[in-house]
């Protein structure tokens, strides 16, 4: 009995197993055993550990240094959404004619979503570069300040130096999904728009923001879960400085992880930012479930 | 115009790093070098470790894409084709873990890696980015294969051909833009990857480019002709693979998650 069902389902099983099997190995399993250390007083370069209830979790509330992380995470993510969604959504709208060559500008601006963060980083240090730069360079020549600054080490200007890297790189997606909803839009609206004298403005507002509006959930909480997650950009252009300035809970984890060793309290503050972002990944699953019926 | 604009700090790079020595650090920065030189790419490759980087970026992008294409396709087919329990589940967890943020497992992975002894392999680089690539890549596949006509197949198992017959003949050839935009997806995923290429490898002959060029900023700290060029190269295979395949990379990616 149990052989036939098996073989009723072999292929099926043997065509899935590799991908679950791996995803079972390097996400899920992991994960388990991440949110078991978060339980454990476990240090890196110590083998013993012990088990200590919930005392990394009581730890949390009175360490000022996640709530400055926390902070900073949703400082970051408030404005680097906010842009992704303004410039993604502004060039959805440049794109969206038949121009000639138009197809070639689509790859081009796509171009920073799949460029390597070392990449980017670099690319904007020496841009911002104090004596040499591009950015000091126009910035002081139109007296827009008075003397050359590091974007990246001051810290009034170091949020400003950060964002730019990070709306540009996570612009192209949003890009792209404006653009497959806008060319989905039916063209005979704008068209009967027009004869009833409808501006521009008005058919923006009252035709293309609301057939937009299930995209511009799904790219809203895809963007905001990337942003907040995000670790390499914000490391390598700042690694959380100047002082605590840019710290957040991704790097701090990776601190208290690799610098401070302590893995217990790491993975608590891990499971903790999960459990946020679980909530926002049910919405995600809620929206699209609610698109479906449509 | 607006293109121009978004792109510059790439077009700056890109044209940094054909300046030569003396034309990098000016006092007015220009755009457009007065002389083009290739001597920061000649440097570049004079330095040891270069090549070496860029060798195991390769093999380990390569790895990543091709292991990606096998896994992902046969699963992609399973769910497309195959009727069995718990389809809707899978289907689930796959866009679950598509969203699920790398920094998270970063400790538990190094700490499963130490005790398998895989820390400063280029194995358990593969490992983890396969993990990584896996899910979106179904995901994209499957689009892909639900837009091949069931009558095909169909026919193709009335002609007796098997299951492996089916995929490689027909529904791989049939796919095959899809195909290579989820190949590419995978390579740039793995080629780039800083965090985990950055606590998996401690030993130099296992640095990935990502690594690679860190290492260089600190060797070299001011020294941007020489970055600016290194990051052109590391770019480069991006860039070429991109322009190979943009239509359906961009196709592929939309239809990953907003249909369904």
């Amino acid at each position: 009995m149990k052989s036939a069902r098996f073989k009723q389902y072999q292929y099926p099983i043997l065509f899935l197993a590799p991908m679950v099997l791996l995803i079972l190995l390097v996400m899920i399993y992991p994960m388990g055993s991440s949110i078991a250390m978060s339980f454990t007083d476990k240090l890196f370069t110590y083998s013993k550990t012990h088990f200590i209830g919930l005392q990394n979790y009581l730890h949390f509330p009175h360490d000022k240094m996640f709530w400055l992380a926390l902070l900073h995470s949703i400082k970051l993510t408030a404005i680097g959404v906010a842009g992704v969604l303004v410039l993604g959504l502004g060039l959805a709208l440049l794109l969206n004619n038949n121009a000639r060559h138009i197809k070639f500008f689509r790859g081009l601006l796509f171009l920073p979503w799949v460029l390597p963060s070392m990449v980017v980083t670099l690319t904007f240090r020496w841009i911002y570069n104090d004596l040499y730069g591009y950015a000091n360079y126009i910035l002081t020549k139109y007296e827009i300040i008075q003397h050359p600054v590091n974007l990246l080490a001051e810290t009034q200007y170091v949020w400003v130096g950060i964002m730019i890297p990070i709306i540009w790189c996570f612009y192209p997606f949003a890009m792209v999904y404006f653009l497959a909803a806008l060319q989905s839009i039916d063209k005979n609206l704008y068209e009967v728009a027009q004869l009833d004298g409808a501006t521009k403005w008005q058919m923006f507002w009252s035709i293309t923001m609301p057939l937009l509006k299930p995209t511009l959930i799904v790219i809203t909480i895809l963007e905001t879960i990337w942003i907040f997650c995000n670790f390499d950009l914000v490391y390598l252009l700042t690694r959380g400085g100047p002082g605590d300035s840019t710290l957040t809970l991704s790097l701090y984890i990776y601190k208290t992880a690799f610098e401070a060793l302590d893995m217990g309290y790491a993975s608590a503050i891990s499971v903790i930012m999960f459990i946020m972002l679980l909530a926002f990944t049910i919405l995600y699953f809620l929206v699209i479930g609610r698109n479906k019926t449509y | 115009m607006v293109t121009f604009v978004l792109l510059l700090p790439l077009i700056i790079t890109v044209l940094t790093s054909f300046k030569p020595a003396g034309e990098v650090i000016t006092a007015v920065p220009t755009l457009i070098p007065h002389r083009f030189s290739l001597q920061n790419y000649i440097d570049l490759f004079t330095i040891q470790e270069f090549p070496r980087y860029l060798l195991n970026s390769s093999l380990v992008a390569s790895c990543t894409a091709v292991l990606t294409l096998i896994i992902a396709s046969l699963a992609a087919c399973a769910l497309v084709w195959m009727r069995f329990p718990g389809k809707k589940v899978i289907l689930c967890s796959i866009l679950f873990t598509y969203m699920f943020p790398h920094i998270l497992l970063l400790i538990p992975l190094f700490l499963m890696c130490h005790n398998f002894n895989l820390i400063d392999t280029k194995f358990s680089l593969v490992l983890v980015y396969l993990a990584f690539s896996l899910p979106f890549s179904t995901w994209m596949l499957q689009g892909f294969f639900e837009s091949i006509p069931r009558e095909l197949i169909e026919a193709s198992f009335m002609d007796g051909c098997s299951y492996r017959d089916t995929l490689l003949r027909i529904v791989i050839p049939v796919s095959l833009p899809g195909v290579g935009a989820v190949g590419i997806f995978s390579f740039v995923l793995a080629w780039g990857e800083y965090l985990f290429a950055g606590t998996l490898i401690n030993h130099e002959t296992n640095r990935t480019i990502a690594i690679g060029l860190q290492t260089l900023v600190g060797y070299y700290r001011t020294d941007y002709a020489l970055l600016t060029a290194a990051s052109t190269a590391m770019s480069l295979p991006i860039f070429v693979l991109l322009v190979a395949a943009q239509k359906y990379f961009i196709q592929g990616l939309t239809t990953g998650s907003i249909n369904e």
